[in-house]
């Protein structure tokens, strides 16, 4: 599989090989996602980002492109984690285990060397936003909240909410080309 | 210095490789299909016996009763229930199109966890129908036998959910089957297993074990927000509503002590990150006081504190017994070193040592985790846990779950840890706080030849 091939192409169709291109590519988006939540418990974050790949490539089998992106289905992946984690406080780590994956464990220096990253490349790119447009791109497409409900909260018609995340995805997309 | 992230990708490709080797067969496939198939086979023999098979006044035909993947260990995981027979159904709802009602039962069990058990009630049982590709369509009711709960500690089985008791529990899945089952998708796997069903057969399911102090649930409907009160002290609740009402796809859930404290209340209300749940607002009775928390209540009064509940990692505890840890390697077979991408000899690590602490609850555990430090070791970075009782002064040992190589210019970099853990805290049930029993490093034990 080429490496030019689509997000959702590797899923699929990619193989080991795909799928850690597709690991790659998405590393990062996950990783923002998740720290955008937990803050900084690098290790825990560590730990969710194993996890969501791993139920993806438990899983890949059943993914459908008709429904939506490969990466809004790994944030999906990730979130629903996430809410498990709130829930009985501790990551799962059943995907990795039935992977028998080995655990990945953060030594002292790593620690600090992720808490000295100044974040991830979704993180740099939301922060390069304007804010109505950052805020809108957050709340519709990593919080999946209605354009309605953005709508009522930030106080505008939901056309123009619409047109926030349009631009601001069309800005985010277009910074990532630049900076590759 | 490696990369963590970098080291996981490797690992994730190794882990795809490992599964295209295997052609993708996962056990939970398996044990699902054969659960139903041994009920299907077993309503098949009693029909064909003639007479075995029971009609309701209600109308369903009973069949034999649903197998459970595992059967339960008083000693270990979830355990087992306590009193079981006298614990009856502690909510229902009526089903959207009619038919059987749904109803929870809740189960206190041997080992500090309480339960729920979600399913249809036909007599007063609780069971599932053989539906949407479930049981082979035989269209009856199988009862769910009381004692079904999931395998290893905590963590959800199709139908029944646990949690330690003192926490509470909130399960929402807005696209259920009609038997509350999650729709797994690795169920659908390769097409012809098992066919989705329609979404007027999806179900949007909440329920929950909210704890003494809440008095009812608000949830959204499509004519505003409904509220119901919650059973027993356990403050169980069940919502059953046709699928599709909810965007939320998934589990939400919120988790607070059982205490008379105010500050301890916590339900996700519509401004969570994790998307509008089903259920809007809770309301609770602290004292003569009732305050709610969400939104939709019918009690305005607010509840003073909503701190978020804070998951953690598996607990890191920083002081140490120093107890002695013992360690041998276990030489693994050529094959099993070859499917791990592993050189030969591999290995897996028996661990050995004195447990400090009893434990007779599932909240309290001792966990090993490989620690490896260097860049060209052997990766010891396996961890488990032992998820049983354990009497104080035991010796145990313990083999661990994953495979490594033996190098010995690392072997005094990369260890393995024995940690006790009370995620919970110290209580009268588990008095200790968690922490590390001892280290062994790998140089400690030169492999058996």
């Amino acid at each position: 599989m080429a490496s030019g091939a689509n997000d959702e192409e590797l899923l699929r169709a990619g193989g080991a090989k795909g799928f850690g291109l597709l690991y790659e590519r998405r590393v990062g988006l996950v990783r923002g996602y998740l720290r955008r939540r937990i803050g900084g418990q690098p290790e825990m974050v560590l730990d969710l980002v194993a996890e969501t790949f791993a139920r993806a490539l438990e899983r890949r089998g059943q993914f459908d492109p008709e429904r939506g992106s490969a990466a809004g289905w790994l944030l999906a992946i990730a979130r629903n984690l996430l809410a498990d984690a709130i829930r009985t406080g501790r990551v799962d780590d059943a995907s990795r285990r039935r992977l028998a994956m080995e655990r990945i464990v953060l030594d002292d220096e790593q620690l600090e060397r992720i808490e000295r990253d100044s974040g991830s490349e979704l993180e740099r790119g939301l922060a390069a936003l304007p804010d109505e447009q950052r805020e809108a791109v957050e709340r519709r497409v990593l919080d999946e909240e209605p354009y309605a409900a953005i709508a009522l909260r930030v106080g505008c018609s939901e056309q123009v909410v619409r047109k926030r995340v349009s631009r601001g995805l069309a800005a985010l997309r277009r910074n990532a080309k630049e900076g590759a | 210095m490696t990369d963590p992230y970098a080291s996981l990708g490797r690992e994730l490709v190794r882990a795809a490789r490992r599964l295209e080797g295997a052609g993708g067969a996962e056990a939970r496939i398996r044990a699902w299909v054969a659960r139903h198939l041994r009920a299907i086979a077993a309503s098949a023999a009693l029909l064909l016996s003639g007479g075995a098979v029971a009609i309701a006044a209600t109308g369903v035909l009973s069949g034999s009763p649903v197998a459970p993947e595992s059967r339960p260990v008083g000693s270990a995981g979830n355990g087992v229930p306590v009193g079981a027979a006298q614990q009856g159904l502690g909510a229902e709802a009526n089903d959207p199109s009619g038919g059987l009602r749904w109803g929870a039962r809740v189960l206190h069990t041997t080992r500090g966890q309480v339960c729920i058990q979600v399913g249809r009630v036909q007599g007063g049982q609780l069971g599932e129908i053989g539906e949407d590709s479930v049981f082979g369509d035989d269209g009856l009711f199988h009862a769910l036998p009381a004692d079904a709960l999931p395998p290893g500690q905590g963590g959800a089985g199709a139908e029944v959910d646990c949690v330690a008791e003192g926490r509470t529990l909130l399960f929402e899945d807005a696209n259920a089957d009609r038997n509350a089952a999650r729709l797994l998708p690795e169920e659908f796997e390769p097409p012809g297993r098992r066919r989705l069903p329609p979404m007027s057969h999806r179900r949007a399911l909440a329920y929950g074990l909210l704890g003494p102090h809440v008095v009812s649930i608000t949830y959204r409907t499509p004519g505003g927000p409904r509220t119901i009160p919650v059973h027993g002290r356990d403050g169980a609740f069940l919502i059953v509503q046709p699928a599709g009402l909810y965007r939320s796809s998934s589990l939400v859930g919120g988790s607070f002590e059982g205490r008379a404290e105010p500050r301890s209340v916590f339900v996700l209300g519509s401004g969570s990150p994790l998307g509008p749940p089903i259920v809007s607002a809770a309301t609770f009775r602290f004292g003569a006081e009732l305050c709610s928390e969400g939104s939709g209540a019918p009690v305005a009064n607010r509840c003073p504190e909503r701190p978020v509940f804070q998951p953690q990692r598996w607990f890191d505890p920083t002081r140490s017994l120093n107890r002695h840890v013992d360690l041998r390697l276990v030489p693994q077979t050529d094959r099993a070193c070859k499917r791990a991408f592993l050189s030969t000899p591999c290995y897996r690590a028996l661990v050995a040592f004195i447990a400090p602490y009893s434990i007779h609850r599932a909240g309290a555990d001792y966990s090993i985790q490989g620690r490896a430090r260097c860049p060209v070791g052997g990766r010891p970075e396996t961890g488990w846990s032992l998820e049983r009782d354990v009497a104080r002064g035991e010796h145990i040992r313990t083999l661990s779950l994953g495979l490594f190589d033996y190098v010995p210019s690392c072997a005094a970099d990369e260890s393995f840890t024995v940690t006790y853990l009370n995620p919970r805290g110290p209580s009268r049930a588990a008095p200790h706080e968690s922490v590390i029993v001892g280290r062994v490093a790998l140089r400690e034990a030169a492999p058996r030849k």
